[in-house]
């Protein structure tokens, strides 16, 4: 599943499975996406907090 | 000038060309559908994408350039995509711009259109610009510009599909630019003079060396056409002369106020204003002197909250009551029930045991320090203060000469050192990526030992604090102001969108820091408890009470801290936290006076990079790099305490 997020430090937004920059030593093992506008890194969101996320938005709406 | 090689394709090779953060490289993704290689372009560190564009009839060369504000270069980033242009004279541009700064986007459609490019614009984040209100006409602009122009939401592939639609009516734009007469007159005897090799790219070669374009000046001249750049420095002078200002900046105005009547006949509506309040405190919060007491209120914010919420009453309940009161007794009596062996039973429940130190440290001092630390750091993300800080840190950089790029890895590495060590690689030489990794290592603390710290610090003065912060301040100016004497170079622009500030949304906090409690448990928690099978292990094989012997003339001589704080730098090689927990527990346990709190919290700071960070280290700087560095640091961390400690000693200051 493609997952579109939103960098907290400049608000880019890009193709999560797309950010990790190539070579990078940690790269799958970090779980953590990198922004390719600004290179800020933050955790990438496990399927718990995916599935409460779409939770909380089903009640919302 | 050097022609990077092509890959070897029939149809002719696309160029993606924009401003930075606009979604080219989502775009570049969309059309090679992932079939890529990625090079440094010669002579440079900039990364460059190449692959084959699958999405597209005839799978040409897909070239994915680096984001640049202008085709005049002020980075090395924007040199490489202005070199690739001129080293790529047959491929067709693909400029991809953000539809919400359409100003930008237009100014260098401007400079493609002088270059003589064959493109086809693609305007891009379409909802983030209805979002804010603003309407653009593609079928105007294609018909002002004579381009094909086409609106997307890349990130939803929303558009993606008509841009291999429209390659083929790709042309040059056409863009009416009504410089002054003598700038003119300037570029057209200057365009003549240039080698005709160079086509249609003349005119906006001559614009670029009349605008003082040094490199291309110096790139040329290599190229051995000498005459014609005295024959630029003459024309440059003489229009600096007659303009009674800088060419640079007459060429610019011309341009803007090309793209100002562009904009006139294609932008409709307005952007919608945020509130006065907000912009108001927006602009303070980066205000050279309004911007520090914003500052100072933020840390005292985070103080309050960490320190004295999460670090005091959370942990006094958590690990007081909870663990203290009843798992860790629980845990005892059931290790006494089931375990005969003495070394086994302190395995689990000894003073170094797994459960009694090992998960009391992670899950009741460290966890509900760093979950207070993550909610907080998560609402200023969300609030748009994180960019502010930025600019306000830049502003500390320049005054130590470093680059202002270098800000990012540092603000980062609040949040975790090893991911800023990764992000050294924006940095344009190697000498800038070393200082930064080392001022990192050295004094930049991460979000679960900031949290800590802040533990720390909620229970002692605010002298103390003060004191705290001013030491690994003043140490890491110093370092990095002596660092940047060795380090050659102008420093570069540092250029961050800064969005709008907002009221962050409790339930985006909540699950952010979900996510990232989520994250530190399943990373820390098995190196704490790794760290304390080291030291159950040292102690049961009487190895501990050795080291702890043996550092005594650093540890209690030096420093003036009880013997058992040994314990804590050795724990700290694994991971900071791990460290600034068990001096946190033994100031708990009253075996800390305030001035050895500090001076602790001061070693502990500047103490060596945890494991991973240690190891990344390695991967980026290599072996001889981050050993040096490691090498450095402790003995410079143990030397700032012992002088820290001298100094309060001698003072007797009352903290």
């Amino acid at each position: 599943m493609t997952v579109t997020v939103q960098c907290p430090l400049c608000g880019a937004r890009f193709v999560g499975q797309e950010s990790c920059p190539t070579g990078c030593p940690m790269a799958g093992g970090c779980h953590s996406y990198c922004c390719p506008s600004c290179h800020y890194r933050f955790v990438e969101e496990s399927r718990l907090v995916n599935w409460l996320r779409r939770v909380m938005k089903g009640n919302q709406a | 000038m050097t022609r990077p090689a092509t890959v070897g394709q029939t149809a002719t090779p696309l160029l993606l060309v924009g401003n930075p953060n606009v979604g080219k490289s989502v775009i570049f993704g969309a059309l090679t559908r992932r079939y890529v290689t990625v090079s440094n372009y010669p002579g440079t560190t900039v990364e460059i994408a190449r692959g084959s564009g699958q999405a597209i009839p005839g799978n040409p060369t897909v070239i994915d350039t680096p984001g640049a504000n202008s085709l005049t270069p002020r980075s090395e980033d924007e040199a490489v995509t202005r070199d690739m242009l001129l080293a790529e004279p047959d491929a067709t541009v693909i400029q991809v711009g953000d539809m919400k700064n359409l100003r930008r986007v237009l100014y260098m459609t401007v400079q493609l259109a002088e270059l003589g490019r064959r493109q086809m614009l693609v305007l891009n984040l379409e909802d983030e610009a209805r979002d804010l209100g603003l309407d653009v006409s593609t079928g105007m602009l294609e018909e002002t510009l004579r381009i094909p122009v086409v609106a997307t939401t890349a990130v939803r592939r929303l558009g993606v599909r008509r841009i291999p639609e429209r390659l083929a009516e790709a042309a040059s734009a056409t863009v009416l630019v009504s410089y002054p007469a003598p700038v003119e007159e300037a570029v057209s005897a200057l365009s003549q003079a240039l080698p005709a090799t160079f086509g249609d790219a003349r005119r906006g070669l001559a614009l670029m060396l009349l605008a003082g374009d040094a490199r291309l000046q110096g790139q040329l001249s290599q190229d051995g056409d000498t005459a014609t750049m005295h024959m630029a420095r003459r024309l440059r002078e003489g229009l600096q002369q007659a303009l009674g200002d800088s060419p640079a900046i007459a060429i610019a105005e011309a341009r803007h106020t090309a793209v100002a009547a562009l904009l006139r006949a294609v932008q409709h509506g307005r952007r919608r204003r945020l509130s006065r309040l907000r912009e108001r405190l927006g602009a303070l919060s980066v205000h050279p002197l309004w911007g520090i007491p914003i500052l100072a209120l933020v840390l005292l914010v985070a103080y309050e909250f960490v320190g004295v919420l999460g670090a005091g009453t959370l942990v006094d309940f958590i690990e007081g009551r909870v663990f203290g009161s009843w798992l860790n007794p629980a845990a005892t009596a059931v290790a006494n029930l089931l375990l005969p062996w003495g070394w086994a039973r302190d395995l689990f429940v000894g003073q170094y045991g797994l459960i009694t130190m090992g998960v009391t440290y992670s899950i009741a001092i460290v966890l509900p320090v760093v979950g207070t630390f993550f909610i907080f750091f998560g609402i200023l993300e969300d609030s748009g203060y994180l960019p502010r800080l930025a600019v306000m840190v830049n502003r500390l950089f320049r005054t130590m000469g470093l680059n202002g790029k270098a800000v990012l890895p540092m603000v980062l590495g609040l949040g975790c050192d090893t991911m800023a060590t990764l992000t050294t690689r924006i940095l344009p030489s190697r000498k800038e990526r070393v200082v930064v990794t080392l001022l990192l290592a050295l004094g930049v603390p991460c979000s679960a030992q900031l949290g800590v710290i802040l533990a720390m610090l909620g229970s002692i003065s605010l002298t103390g604090t003060l004191i705290w912060g001013a030491v690994v301040l003043l140490t890491l100016v110093a370092v990095g102001w002596a660092a940047s004497k060795v380090v050659p170079g102008r420093a570069s622009d540092f250029i961050i969108e800064i969005p709008p500030l907002r009221v962050p949304s409790v339930r985006n906090i909540l699950l952010k820091t979900l996510a990232r409690t989520e994250w530190y448990l399943k990373e820390a928690v098995p190196l704490f408890l790794l760290g304390t099978l080291i030291l159950w292990a040292l102690a049961v094989t009487g190895l501990l009470p050795l080291l702890e012997h043996a550092s005594e003339p650093i540890v209690v001589g030096i420093l003036g801290l009880p013997a058992r704080a040994a314990d804590s730098f050795l724990v700290g090689f694994l991971r900071r936290d791990y460290g600034a927990a068990g001096l946190f527990l033994l100031q708990k346990q009253g075996q800390l006076d305030h001035i050895q709190a500090v001076v602790s919290l001061v070693v502990i700071t500047l103490f060596v990079p945890c494991i991973a960070n240690f190891f990344v280290m390695i991967k980026e700087r290599g072996i001889k790099t981050a050993v040096a560095q490691t090498a450095f640091i402790i003995p410079f961390a143990f030397a700032v305490g012992g002088f820290l400690n001298w100094i309060l000693r001698l003072v007797s200051i009352n903290l």
